[in-house]
């Protein structure tokens, strides 16, 4: 099968009308970024708390809410998370001033005191919400299959077997419902068991994850993705100018780049996505794609040059972008595929990295045809109509110097 | 064509083993490791076991912490000043401080009864010129860390504050813990398999600074701060401070916060702790026993001898615990009383066992994952991986037919090459890595169309496909070369920007990247090679 068979498309033919629309959705992200105040940072970059609890039943988020508030912890929303069957609910709590609040810890205490009075009680034993290790302390100190009475049994062995049954049961299920149903795991005894059922309590939730980014980590994570992108432009250009020996190549691509980089971030800040740590990574990978597809025409063109000198420049770029053009369409359209999986299957961390690179690899694929090497074809047209214009102003220089601007411009 | 294959077909089998078996070797070298392992692993738990597996995806706890060094540096600059006071009075030098140390150093106030070539060369005894700055400023002298003294002091309390982390960490019994530092003053703690972030960062940042230290006897506690200071008639004379505590009534087991007045030199600290352990308090409730080494006994039955019927103050973290009487000399242990659940108590006897933090940990960053999110975002990620391939692998057979099969192989070498690489250098797998392994294979993919356009392209020029296929290798070999190191260059910059997570993505992007350069490039025209090779002619290509 064959798309795009030696196609002859006049892709220059439109470059003005793309360039238009490449600024006009500059300008429009843009203004965009302006009105909003910058691109909608997550808690990685802007400090704050995220905490993200699962409940057995149906959560009821206003009483969270109030439940929360009233334990002195501002709240700036309580969603659900992920899909409403799993009953999560994430909880995003402002920036404090002082570092070093243990929030997790004041709003799981308050929720449990509000929820589950049992499991306030300073002797309760939640499995919902203690870990392996706490569990196994307990077991041990307790020791209700009297394992110390036997002699080569090491109950740190035995119980912790155990134990991470127990957990891995847990985490299967999301959490417990009740304790028989800890105490029903395979491969826990009927001592243990019977122990579970009588010295433990399974409460209303359990946490799932928990955030908390102070003000300094946030400001220097800030930083840091920020010199990682310029510096990652700075590197393409240098890398491509090197590589192609022409300045023309290295800055097309690199506004092609940019062009990339500043559409996407735009059309997240007009959908308000959140841009967290992972999405910078997919803005960072972002970026080597998109050299990578431009690299691959300017390749072409390059080879095309030194086969045929006396070929006009757009003749050239048009018939190069031509030549490569199933590749480059068949290339995005698997990548695509990949990602568009990723951001239905990935799950909701992965999502906004999925949505980043989806829409850059459309912009990607569109901006090597349709930017990278028509400014190429602009620059080097400019820079002959230049030296064409030095070389009317000035009869009789030296005779050496039109020598040299015409091999630069040829 | 008509190359020789048979070291090219041993090449590709030797790596493909070779992935295959650090995979493989990986997963029985982790089972054997973890105690609670099954007895007889069966294949899909060792092939479960190959991968490390980030904090996000197995849970567990990541903490940034600072050392609060001026609390370091405002100890030594206090230890100091004591040296200089002692020093002066054996001399019969008057040393007067103009107020108490801080982290910058201590002030001494000069008046005209003060001998001050006599405090001159005391000083200069006393404190190397290389660790401190004289500033004599008419009536004050300001004495100050150098510099390199500052940042000396800064590093060691760093380092000590990461040891001891390091020995309470280790009490926990937690496998595979990662301690680091980071930087000047920061510290990363990740303990993978943890979900109970309290009780880690409970353990990991309590100071554990133990002082025991005579009250005045002048009296107290004192219901409010306020009273305490106009007790001493507006302020407190410079070797006494106000410290928070409780006061209990037996009767009614309650306890109030109130302020005692104590000496500030602490007659023993936790440095001279030998051991601690659970006991139970007059109330029958938990509490901590600690033990004094020799040095720390001596000093503590000195200090009980001389002061009977005096009270003693235990102050834990800068709080007074309790303040008993004492009623006669005591040796070598004590017994520190607070509200403590049994949970608290233990946490605190294996801090205070494990030694003092030299000063307050701030937690800059925490992210705490359970293990049931991790389970959760591991099942989604190879789902999404195994869709993702079978889409591309699809996808491919469906446009290059028989060639698409050879890109197929290739891909799939790709994968086991990844898995086994990063199995064998022990890299971490995160969730951000599933996102780069499901990245990779669609980017890997690139490279076979690369060339297969490129034959198909030669063979439209009217090259025979022999020729062709040799011919496409060879002209989409610098264009591979250029796509690589771009994409390679940004995940670099990915790398060093990156946390835990994102590196990992960063690290899974770079090896499949270099992994299907050999696929794509080496086992594709291998194949290629193998297929056409020994025909005599090849009319068409199945491409």
């Amino acid at each position: 099968m064959r798309l795009f068979h030696k196609t002859n498309i006049d892709f220059l033919k439109i470059k003005w009308i793309a360039i238009s629309l490449s600024i006009l959705s500059i300008v429009i992200g843009t203004i965009s970024l302006i009105a909003k105040g910058g691109p909608k940072l997550g808690i990685d970059f802007t400090g704050g708390a995220q905490i993200v609890y699962g409940f057995s039943k149906t959560p009821d988020e206003d009483q969270i809410r109030k439940i929360v508030e009233a334990a002195n912890v501002n709240v700036v929303s309580v969603q659900r998370f992920d899909r409403a069957e799993k009953n999560q609910v994430l909880l995003r709590v402002p920036l404090e001033k002082k570092e070093g609040r243990d929030l997790s810890k004041e709003v799981t205490s308050a929720l449990t005191k509000a929820l589950f009075p049992e499991g306030a009680n300073a002797t309760a034993f939640d499995l919902n919400l203690n870990g392996a290790d706490t569990l196994l302390a307990k077991l041990i100190a307790d020791d209700p299959e009297k394992l110390a009475t036997r002699p080569n049994a090491d109950p740190k062995v035995e119980y912790g077997r155990e134990v991470q049954a127990v957990i891995a049961s847990r985490s299967e299920k999301g959490l417990f419902h009740g304790v028989d149903e800890a105490a029903k795991t395979p491969g826990v005894s009927p001592a243990t068991g019977d122990w579970l059922k009588t010295k433990t309590v399974a409460g209303p939730f359990t946490l799932l994850s928990a955030e908390n980014v102070g003000p300094q980590v946030g400001k220097d994570l800030r930083e840091k993705g920020m010199w990682a992108i310029l510096f990652s432009w700075a590197a393409m250009l240098l890398y491509i100018a090197f590589r192609f020996r022409s300045a023309s190549f290295g800055t097309a691509a690199v506004v092609a780049l940019i062009h990339d980089t500043w559409t996407t971030l735009g059309l997240c800040s007009i959908l308000n996505l959140e841009i967290s740590l992972t999405v910078v990574a997919a803005f960072l990978t972002l970026i080597g794609y998109s050299v990578n597809d431009t690299v691959v025409v300017f390749d072409r063109i390059r080879e095309n040059r030194e086969k045929s000198k006396r070929t006009p420049l757009p003749e050239l770029v048009n018939h190069s972008i031509n030549q490569t053009l199933s590749r480059t369409v068949l290339t995005s359209v698997l990548t695509f595929v990949v990602v568009v999986v990723l951001f239905f299957l990935g799950g909701e961390v992965l999502r906004g990295f999925a949505f980043v690179m989806i829409i850059g690899i459309i912009v990607g694929t569109y901006s090597s045809i349709f930017v990278a090497a028509p400014l190429v074809v602009l620059w080097e047209e400019w820079k002959q109509k230049r030296a064409t214009l030095k070389a009317q102003a000035r009869p009789a220089p030296a005779p050496v110097k039109p020598g040299k601007t015409a091999a630069k411009a040829r | 064509m008509n190359k020789p294959t048979g070291w090219r077909v041993g090449v590709t089998l030797a790596v493909l083993l070779g992935s295959v078996g650090a995979y493989w070797w990986r997963g029985h070298e982790a089972l054997k490791k973890s105690p609670t392992a099954p007895p007889n692993p069966t294949i899909s738990d060792v092939l479960r076991n190959g991968l490390k597996l980030g904090l996000d995806l197995r849970g567990g706890i990541h903490l940034v912490m600072q050392v609060k060094t001026t609390d370091a540096l405002r100890v030594e600059a206090q230890d100091t000043l004591e040296r200089l006071k002692d020093e002066g009075g054996k001399r019969g030098v008057s040393v007067a401080p103009a107020g108490p140390a801080d982290g910058t150093g201590f002030t001494l106030r000069i008046d005209e009864k003060t001998d001050a070539a006599k405090l001159k060369d005391l000083v200069t005894a006393v404190l190397p010129s290389n660790a401190w700055s004289i500033d004599q400023r008419g009536r004050e002298w300001k004495i100050s860390f150098k510099d390199s003294e500052r940042m000396t002091i800064e590093d060691q309390a760093t380092r000590q504050a990461v040891e001891t982390i390091r020995n309470r960490v280790d009490a926990l019994g937690v496998a595979e813990p990662v301690i680091q530092r980071q930087g000047t003053d920061r510290i990363v703690v990740e303990i993978p398999g943890v979900d109970d972030p309290s009780r880690v960062k409970e353990i990991i940042g309590t100071t554990g600074l133990l002082e025991l230290k005579l009250v005045d006897d002048r009296g107290g506690p004192y219901p409010a701060m306020e009273a305490a200071r106009s007790a001493y008639g507006g302020t407190v004379p410079e070797d006494l401070e106000i410290v928070e505590g409780f006061n209990e009534d037996a009767d009614a087991r309650t306890r109030t916060p109130v302020w005692y007045v104590l000496k500030r030199a602490a007659a023993v600290t936790g440095r001279d702790m030998k051991n601690a352990r659970v006991d139970r308090d007059k109330f029958n409730q938990p509490a901590v026993m600690f033990f004094l080494n020799a040095a720390g006994a001596t000093k503590f039955a000195k200090v009980t001898g001389e002061n009977i019927n005096k009270r003693l103050a235990i102050v834990l973290d800068k709080r007074v615990q309790s303040a008993p009487n004492i009623n006669s000399q005591i040796k070598e242990s004590g017994i520190i009383e607070g509200n403590f659940t049994p949970e608290k108590a233990d946490a605190l006897s294996l801090v205070l066992r494990s030694g003092a933090l030299p000063a307050e940990m701030i937690i800059l960053e925490e992210r705490t994952v359970g293990p049931s999110l991790g389970l959760d975002s591991i099942k989604k990620g190879v789902l999404a991986s195994i869709v993702g391939m079978i889409c591309v692998f699809i996808a491919v057979v469906f446009y290059y037919r028989l060639s698409g099969v050879n890109a197929v192989l290739a891909l799939v070498l790709n994968a086991l090459i990844l898995l086994g690489a990063m199995s064998y250098i022990n890299a971490t797998l995160t969730l951000p890595g599933i996102a780069g392994f499901i990245l990779t294979i669609g980017m890997a993919v690139d490279s076979n169309v690369l060339i297969f356009e490129r034959i198909r392209e030669e063979m439209d020029n009217g090259k025979a496909p022999k020729a062709a296929i040799d011919l496409g290798f060879k002209r989409a070999w610098g264009t591979i070369v250029d796509t690589h190191v771009t994409t390679i260059m940004a995940a670099l910059f990915l790398f060093q920007f990156g946390t835990g997570p994102v590196k990992g993505f960063a690290v899974t992007l770079v090896i499949g990247l270099l992994a299907s350069v050999f696929t794509a490039v080496f086992v594709s025209h291998l194949l290629f090679d193998l297929i056409y090779g020994p025909k005599e002619r090849v009319e068409t290509l199945s491409i």
